[in-house]
Order: structure tokens, then sequence, then C-alpha cells
């Protein structure tokens, strides 16, 4: 690790669902609850929405963590969209763990409308998780090659 | 062996019930072996099966070029048996138009090994011939050994170790073609607006299009091992494929190609599935 933990400041991508996540997030907004700035969040329609292939181009683009969050099950709008995606999250983050991403950096969470408070503590301890890991150089050599 | 296997595909032919049948040929070498597809009842004498005979011939059970408006003769061996198995569970193809002549090799690659016609006939009854049959032999030991030593690297090697293998990778797409499951018309390594998967050789196409797909092939494949035998550059891809597999069984306790009636474990879900990594 070049840089040291002190300047670094991590980019985490969070992939969020429109109804549950981004809502929470939201609502850590407009409550005035901080959180760290190190978070972009791309907001879908639902966690089933999301391709692996999203994940691996995030890396690609930068990030030294990516995180995808949803409805907590039995909660999603359409019915069943986030227990698709935790069976493939289940299996993608397993093999990305086999082909060398740090598990630590690939995380996933339930978020609802209703947890701003959860969203703005998850961001905090990411972070904090993401920045001790340092930058992700090991991908980086990959990405530039 | 080899005589009741031409009897059967001669009768198929002659009363009407197939009009191609998809098999083994000799190779250039005694080693070596083809694919054959036989449409007249005389040339049944092309069949041959042998230790050899690798490939996994339901690769061109897809494949709208090379099958015929009725029904086909498919040599299956517990391979192709179980890739039917998950083709008929993706609705790929009605099973009435696949009429399967069972065969099994005590053990495949090795010269002299015994060969037999497996007694089912429905995909049911060579369902269960297949799990039988896989039960003797032990292909995946040296797989489990592999697995173990990567598990046992940091994050970090196994990056560096796959970069090297990857490195290799010509993206000739050999492995798609060989697989079964690859049937896909419009690849994601394809598409290009957005290009998901770099196209070049370079390493982080290399990267993506080897992780996925082996991640696409999970839940659905049988481990036949005929990509990284398709591999002109060696890469270990049965090491990813066995990884994949493993967690799958693991995790939602399914191994693919033993029951076309189920659904496929990566379309559908239990609502109590494990998800201690869920924060």
């Amino acid at each position: 690790m070049a840089a040291t933990t002190a300047e670094f400041e991590p980019k985490i991508i969070a992939f969020v669902c429109n109804w549950c996540t981004y809502a929470g997030a939201d609502l850590a907004g407009t409550s005035r609850l901080k959180y760290p700035a190190n978070i972009r969040a791309i907001r879908l329609t639902c966690t089933g929405r999301i391709e692996p292939m999203f994940l691996l181009k995030a890396f690609q683009e930068g990030a030294d963590a990516v995180l995808v969050s949803g409805c907590h099950p039995g909660d999603c709008h359409y019915t069943s969209g986030n227990y698709h995606a935790r069976r493939r999250w289940t299996i993608f983050r397993k093999l990305l763990e086999f082909s060398g991403i740090d598990p630590r950096r690939v995380l996933f969470s339930w978020v609802s409308a209703a947890e701003g408070r959860k969203w703005s503590e998850l961001i905090d301890e990411i972070t904090a998780q993401v920045r001790e890991l340092g930058p992700f150089t090991s991908f980086e050599r990959i990405v530039k090659a | 062996m080899i005589e009741q296997l031409r009897q059967r595909a001669r009768e198929l032919l002659e009363q009407g019930k197939v009009a191609l049948v998809i098999g083994y040929g000799q190779g250039v070498s005694p080693r070596t072996t083809f694919p054959v597809f036989i449409k007249k009842a005389e040339e049944v004498d092309r069949l041959i099966f042998n230790p050899f005979c690798r490939n996994n011939l339901a690769v061109y059970l897809t494949r709208k070029d090379i099958m015929p408006k009725g029904a086909v003769g498919l040599v299956a061996r517990p391979e192709e048996v179980r890739s039917v198995a998950v083709l008929v569970q993706e609705q790929q193809f009605d099973p009435e138009r696949v009429v399967l002549i069972g065969v099994a090799c005590a053990e495949p690659g090795k010269e002299g090994a015994a060969c037999e016609l497996l007694k089912g006939r429905t995909l049911k009854e060579l369902e269960a011939e297949a799990a039988q049959g896989l039960q003797g032999r032990d292909p995946g030991r040296d797989v489990a050994e592999r697995l173990r030593e990567l598990e046992a690297m940091t994050p970090e090697e196994r990056l560096a170790f796959w970069e090297r293998e990857f490195s290799r990778c010509i993206r000739c797409y050999a492995c798609r073609q060989a697989c079964p499951m690859c049937y896909c018309e419009s690849c994601i390594v394809e598409k290009n607006q957005p290009q998901w998967i770099p196209s070049s050789p370079r390493p982080l196409g290399n990267y993506f299009w080897n992780v996925i797909r082996a991640f696409h092939l999970a839940g659905r494949c049988i481990g036949c091992g005929a990509c990284a035998r398709a591999c002109p550059a060696n890469i270990p891809l049965d090491l990813l494929n066995a990884k994949v597999a493993r967690e799958v069984k693991e995790s939602f306790g399914y191994e693919a190609g033993f029951d076309h009636e189920v659904p496929p474990p990566m379309a559908s879900f239990r609502t109590d599935d494990k998800q201690e990594f869920i924060k």
C-alpha cells in the first residue's frame, strides 16, 4: 500500500434500489444525519436489476469498494427481486473472492425507507473499513496493464 | 457394445423416429474422435465409442443450423445426459425431440477401458443412471485438491494467480463454443453499447470474460470439462466452474443435471436462503 491511510479517501459505489435504500438514504439527508461523502449512490429500480457486471465495471472505473443495498426480504416493491438478487450475490461474491477480489470490498445490506440512521451508520462503518484496507491497487494494476 | 450402439442408431433412423443421429466417429489417430452427424441408416458404421470420446455432444442440440425438423438421436454419456437435463429444464427444446442413446465409459481417457450401453431410455431413467454411473469414479479429487490450494492463498495472491493464468487467454471463445450451456445468441462479451467486457486480449477484458463466463454457468455447469479441454492456452477453467458449482451446492443444496423437473437454482429462491453476508 503506497498511499498512507491518512491521505486516502476511498471511493465506494453504492448500487441502491429506488424503493427502500434510496429512500432510506434520502431520509438520512432530510434528517440531517451526517455520513461520509465517500459513497456514490447509483439508483436502480430494484436489487434484482443489478447486474454482476455493474460491480466489475465500478472496479474498472476505480472504485475501492462496492455496496449493493435494497429492501429487506419480504419488502420488495416487485415482490421477489431482492430474493433473486440474494441468490445471485451469494454465489457471485464467492466467485469474486476466489478470483482475487477481497470480499471486504464487496458489500451488501438491506436498508429500508425508514432506516435513515442505519444507512448513515452503515456508511460510517464501511468507509472506515475500506479506508483501513487502502486503495485497491492490485486491481488498478490489471485495469492499467 | 459398439454393435449394439450402431444397431440402436440404425433402428431409430430406419423407423423414422429420428432424422439425425449425433455421435462420435474416428479421428485422425486412434486416440482422437470427432463428432459425426448420421442421416442415413447405412452410415451408422461410422459410429464408434471408446474412452477417447470426450467432447460434449449436447452442444449441438441448440444449434439451429444442425438440428433437423424432426427428432434427433444423441449418443449420450452421463455428461450429455446431465447437459440435456439442464437444457430441458431451461426449456431450450422439447424433450420429445431428443432420443438419448445412453452410453458410459468406466474410465474416460484411459486406453482400453470398458464402455457399456446404459439401460435407461427416458431422460428420467438416464438421469438416475448418470447419477449412479458417476458414483463409481472420482474425477473431482484432483480438482478438490487444487481448489484447496487456491483457497488457502490471500485474495492478493489469488488475483496474481488468475492474472497469470488469464494472461494466456487469446479470447478465441473456444470455451464458450464447446459448452452446451453457452447457447445465448447474443453473448454479453459481444455487447458493445455499452461494452461491458473489453474485447482485446488484455488483462482487464480477460479477467472480466473468464469470471463472467464462470458466473453465467452457476447452477448450470455439469462439470464435463469440455471448456478446459478446448482451451488452447490450458487455462484451468474447470477450477472456476468447480468452485461455483460447489458454492451452489453448499448454499442451495443443488447439483446441476440430475433432475430436469425442478426449477433452476439461479432462477428461483427460498425465502429462508442464508444471508449472513448481508448487513
